[in-house]
This record gives C-alpha cells, structure tokens and sequence, in this order.
C-alpha cells in the first residue's frame, strides 16, 4: 500500500465527485495542492467534465475564474458582485482590484516598492 | 537450556525495566501474590484443627475460639490483600502514562531519518495492536509475575502442609492390606501419578499456547482495519461530511460484516482447539483428584492420622497440583510473551546518531549567518535514486531567496537538509564556514523558523499554538498574528489568546479554516524571531500572501534585523512542461531554480 501525495489524493477527491454523477457538482479549493501544470490541466478539462450538471467552483485564485458562467464574489458573508469575468472587470470594484493585484506579481515590469 | 536462559534473561530485563519505570510497584505485587497465597490455607489448616479438635472432645468454647481466629485471620488477609491492590492499582495507572510518555520521548530524540521511515511506526503500531489484543507485550509482565509469585508460594505452603503425609508412615503392626497403604511404595506410587497429571497438563497447555498465538496473529489485521474505521475514520468528526454526502454508510458496514465474518472464522478454529486442550487438562484433573481422596482416606482408615488431616492434606495436594500447574502455565506464557516484549526494547534501541555535535551556535546580534551547500547529493534510506544533486550555493545574509520547481524536484528535500533533518549522502553543509554536524543540534535548529506544507496545529490554545509553548507573551503574539494577516479574525474570538483550536477539547473551540490555519502557522514561524524565515509552499491566496510578505518585510525592520527569508512560491507554467523553469521578475527576490535531474 502507497501513501498518495497530496496533489494525487485531490485528483482522487476529484474522481469520487464526478463518480457520482450528482446534478451539481460543488468543489471547494480543489486545486490547493496541485502544481501549475495539473492545475491548468483541470481548467482545461473542466468544462468537459462538467458539462452535464451544474458545478459551483469555490477558490481564491482568481486565474480559475476566467472559464466560469457567473462569479459570485463574497465577503463578511455576503455576495458583493456578480457577474461575469469582463462584466465585473468593467465594473471596476473589488473583483477587479483583486484580480489586478494577483496578475501584478506575474507581470513583467514591477517597481522595486518594498522596500 | 540455552534458549531457556536467554528467555528468563529477558524476562527479568522486562520486570527492571517495570521497576525503573514505577518503582515499587513489583515489590507490592510480590506482597500482594503471598497474601493470596496465603489465604486458601488458613480454611485448610484451621479447618483441621477445628475437626481434630471435634475428635478430640475439646471444649465448645475452645472450638469457638478456633473459628474466631480462622475468621478473623481470613480477614486481616483480606483486607490487607485489597489495601495493597488499590496502591497497585493506583501505581499501575501511573505506569502506563510514565511508559506512554517514554515511546513518545523516543520519536523526538530519535534520528529524524528513522521518524519518516515506516518501520518505525509499523513497529509502534504493532506493539499497541498487541496490547489491545491480550495485553502482550510488557503488560503481559504484571499479570504473569503475580501469578507466579502466588504459585510459588502456594507450592511451597502445600508442600509444608503435605509433608508429613509422605513421611508419616505406618508401624508394623498394621496388618494385610493396610500394611501395603501405610509403605511408602504407595506414597511413591501417589506421587508418580500425581507427576504424571502435571506433565499431561503442561504439555496440552504448551500446545494450546503455542496455537493460540498463531491463530491470535490472524486476528490481528482484522483489528487494524476494525480500528482504522473506528477509530481513526468516524471518529474524527469532519469525516461526517463525506459519509453522507457519498452515501459510505453502506461501504463501510459491508467491510466490517465482512471483516466479522472472518473473524468468526479465525476465532471459530481457536475455540475448537482451546475446548480438545482444555478437555484433556480436565479429565487429567479429575482424574488425580480421585487418586488423591483414595489414597489420603485410605491411610486415615490405616489409623494413620485423625479425621482432621484429611481435610488439611487433600486441601494441601489440590493446592499443589493447581500452583504447579499455574507456575508451569504462566512460565510458558511468559516465555511465548517474550517475542512481543522485545518489541519494545527494539523501538527505545532505534539509534539516534546524529547529535554529536557540541559547538554552541555564536549569538550574533548583527545576524551575519551564511549557509553553504558544497556538491550537496543526497536520497532518502530507502531509495534508490537521488532527490538532490550536486546542489552548491550560498545563502547570502539579507538575502530573500526563492526556490522554484515543479513538484518532485527536490524543494523540500533541499529543506529538510538545510534545517539537519537528514544528514546529506555526499557533500557538506556549512554554516559560517564550519560543516553544520559539529554544531550542537538544538542550538542549529533554533536558527530556524519554517512552515511546512504538511504543518500542524493543535487543539490548545491560540497563543500556545503560535508561541509553540505552554507559557506565552500575549502582547508578541498578537503582533505575529496581526502580520500574518489573521489580526481582523482574532478580534472577533471572545477569549483572544486563550481560545482553544478545534473542538476536540473545549466546547467553545473554534473551527479554523485552511486559509485560516496557514496564517496561524506563519504567526508561530514569526514568533520563534529566527535569523532564517522559510516557507514551504505557502497556500495563502496570492493577494494576501503578497501583502503579507511585504509587511513582514516593513516591520522585520521594527523588531528583527534582517533576517534572511527563503521563500518557495509556485511559479504560473512558462509554456510546455518540458522546458526549464522561470525566471520570477519580481524585484523583491533573487532566485535559485531545482531541477529534476
């Protein structure tokens, strides 16, 4: 008997959900332990598997937002926004300031302001 | 003979230990084990004394006196036996927490190789799954020395009683067949039988042992995965959420049928060859009883002693002949015991060779520390290939590194050889130029504060967990745990530092969520104030995990002076899993790849 890693044992998680077959699929950080390339993998793959129920994908990062048909965007427990991605970019509110924030840092050109 | 003597050797290796961990408590025992050997042979004498009094036409008052002391004797004994039983007992509950706290001591002192290699645990495992079974192992040690000491002593009162029956032979005046009862042919003729009885109930004992063991350790499977679901997999309460959701009910009641039915099976043989032993020790029992009335009734005809003695030498004969048997029982099972008690003297021996070094870390107030990793290769025991490779570097002081690679590349591995959890295959670590094995291990662990992927909290409180020690200062800790971003929910928790994690041991435990968790995690790697900061794989949301960092790095300038920080962070994908990783343009880092070779 082997002990799986922690990207393997999400992956497994992953498998007994869509075993399932449920109409509604929710998947709560499903991506935590994977590493860039599983993680844009599922993405890819995502819509596929999903494609016959309705899925509710909660998660902080912000790159798994961009292939999702609404956004809810809550806080101290309440939904602040909704929308799709580019609706919700255009908006200009939290979404959005969250979203810029977490591409700066991938970005090219970064001013030195830390210190 | 040989094997004989290396099994009482350990044995008695087994029963110091016991002292050493509870002292005293062999010697009540012993006490206790005469007091109740003692206790069948006060009816038996005093009985004899009452009946031969009868016969002799004592008087009725002198015959009440009798009884009176036989009374009273049964219970200062009594009594006595069971004052020194509730002192066992109390020293007994004391054992197991002193013996619990010594396996633990081990997994903390012990190479930390040895704590990440499964034997290691396999072999804890085992021998708790022994003791649930029938408390083999050391526990085996109490029951079986109590039994033995009572045997003994039992044999040695019967005998003192019974003497006189063997010796005490007839005169020649006794005539025709009392002639032939009252030699001592037919003592010896007594005695033989009696031998023989033993032997027969030995060896059947032996044989049933020896197959209850074997059997016993089919069992023992089915108790781990019977202890798995119970006790590691319903128990724990969060696992509710999967059960009902995937329906598992149903998954996890055919496994334990099915488990019991195999058990049933297994203990099913057990009996069967427990009822043909037990049959024979029985019969044999029965048997030699019969022997034992005949003979003593026919030498009381013989006239060779009074009607009293009867009672006092049959009492005295069935007391030998079940201490006997109990010595020889419980010596075997002492002796098959041997193999789950060395268990334990194997895990204390698992070595610890890594702390040797003596030299004092010097306490540099400037923080002038530098790592180097000199053609650094190393694999894990139990592996064949490498997880790193010629690794050279140097940590330089102020310097924030990042380490980035895909997963399997070795960033942990590079890690654990940094902080000394493993000693490197080839190569050397240096710290300020002298290899890190000739500094005294704690001294080059408190250099490091790290946050493992895999990390821990406990259900203690908030401000022990973060300061990782029962004592903590409140103030400190909250301003670690306002830097790592946790400070707007510790507001919200009523008893502040002193809300416990978890519901496991206080109502009123709070539940924390991963986000959660990792901010706590990172507010303890703060407190512990180490010149080396090192984060693995932290999975903060990027957004706090950045604002974070960056007001780490501002207030590392109020209350710690540079320290270094090694920062691993997963870098998006370039492109094509194949080529190489990444250059990371943020300005705050400088940056150091793994590769997989």
């Amino acid at each position: 008997m082997t002990d799986l890693s922690g990207g393997e044992k999400q992956k497994l998680a992953l498998a007994r959900a869509l075993y399932k077959g449920g109409k509604i699929i929710i998947l709560d950080e499903p991506t935590a332990a994977l590493d860039p390339i599983a993680e844009n993998e599922m993405y890819l793959k995502y819509n596929e598997l999903t494609s016959d129920a309705t899925s509710v994908f909660v998660s902080h990062r912000l790159s798994s937002t961009r292939f999702c048909d609404r956004i809810l965007f809550m806080e101290n427990g309440e939904i602040v926004e909704e929308g799709t991605h580019d609706e919700l970019m255009k908006l200009n509110g939290k979404y959005a300031n969250m979203f810029n924030i977490q591409s700066h840092y991938y970005k090219e050109a970064m001013s030195n302001e830390a210190i | 003979m040989k094997r004989f003597r290396k099994d009482i050797t350990l044995i008695y290796k087994g029963l110091k230990e016991i002292h050493r961990i509870r002292p005293w408590i062999i010697a009540l025992i012993t006490f206790h084990s005469i007091f109740q050997a003692v206790t069948p042979f006060i009816n038996i004498y005093m009985s004899a004394v009452i009946v031969d009094g009868i016969t002799a036409g004592k008087k009725f008052n002198t015959l009440i006196i009798y009884a009176f002391i036989a009374v009273l004797l049964n219970l200062i004994i009594a009594l006595s036996a069971r004052l020194i039983n509730r002192i066992i007992n109390l020293m007994r509950a004391e054992f197991e927490q002193k013996y619990e706290m010594i396996l633990s001591k081990k997994i903390i002192e012990m190479d930390y190789a040895n704590v990440e290699n499964p034997e290691t645990h396999r072999l804890r495992q085992k021998m708790d799954e022994i003791r649930n079974m029938n408390s083999g192992g050391i526990w085996r040690l109490f029951f079986s020395f109590k039994e033995i000491i009572r045997c003994i002593f039992i044999v040695a009162f019967s005998i003192a009683l019974t003497f006189s029956l063997f010796t005490n032979n007839g005169s020649n005046t006794a005539s025709g067949i009392y002639s032939f009862i009252a030699s001592p042919v037919f003592a010896v003729i007594l005695g033989i039988c009696i031998i023989a009885n033993v032997l027969i109930s030995i060896h059947t004992n032996a044989t049933a042992t020896k197959k209850m063991y074997i059997i016993m350790n089919d069992v023992i499977p089915f108790n781990r995965i019977y202890g798995y679901y119970f006790n590691n997999y319903i128990s724990t309460y969060d696992a509710g959420k999967d059960i009902r959701i995937y329906n598992q009910k149903d998954l996890i009641q055919s496994e334990i049928i099915a488990l019991i039915d195999d058990c049933n099976t297994t203990i099913g043989k057990l009996t069967k060859s427990q009822m043909k032993y037990s049959s024979i020790s029985t019969i044999s029992a029965v048997v030699i009883s019969t022997l034992v009335y005949l003979f003593v009734g026919l030498r009381a005809l013989a006239g060779l002693f009074g009607v009293g003695s009867i009672v006092k030498y049959v009492g005295s004969i069935n007391e030998f002949i079940d201490g006997f048997t109990g010595f020889m029982n419980e010596l075997t099972m002492l002796r098959a015991n041997n193999e789950c008690l060395k268990l334990y003297f194997d895990y204390l021996n698992i070595p610890s060779n890594m702390y040797q070094g003596t030299l004092p870390v010097e306490k540099r107030s400037d923080n002038e520390y530098e790592i180097e990793f000199r053609n650094v290769s190393f694999k894990y025991p139990q592996s064949e290939t490498y997880a790193l490779r010629n690794v050279s570097l140097k940590l330089k002081i102020g310097e924030r590194l990042a380490v980035v690679g895909m997963n399997g590349s070795g960033k942990t591995t590079f890690i654990k050889l940094l902080c000394r959890l493993y000693d490197s295959t080839e190569g050397e670590i240096l710290l300020n130029g002298i290899n890190i094995k000739k500094y005294n291990y704690n001294e080059y662990l408190s250099l490091f504060s790290v946050v493992f992927q895999d990390f821990k909290l406990f259900s203690f409180s908030l401000g022990q967990n973060v300061a990782a020690c029962v004592d903590y200062d409140k103030e400190r800790v909250e301003k670690c745990l306002e830097e790592a971003g946790f400070g707007d929910r510790y507001k919200e928790m009523e008893n502040s530092t002193e809300t416990c994690l978890y519901k496991d041991f206080d109502k009123k435990g709070v539940e924390i969520s991963g986000g959660e968790a990792q901010k706590i995690v990172l507010a303890r790697a703060l407190y512990k104030n180490a010149p080396f900061i090192i984060l693995d794989e932290p999975i903060l949301p990027p957004l706090i995990l950045f604002l974070s960092l960056k007001s780490i790095v501002n207030s590392m300038k109020l209350w710690v002076t540079k320290p270094q920080f090694i920062f691993r962070i997963v870098c998006p994908p370039a492109g094509s899993a194949t080529t190489l990783p990444y250059s990371m343009k943020a300005g705050l880092f400088s940056v150091e790849v793994m590769m997989n070779f």
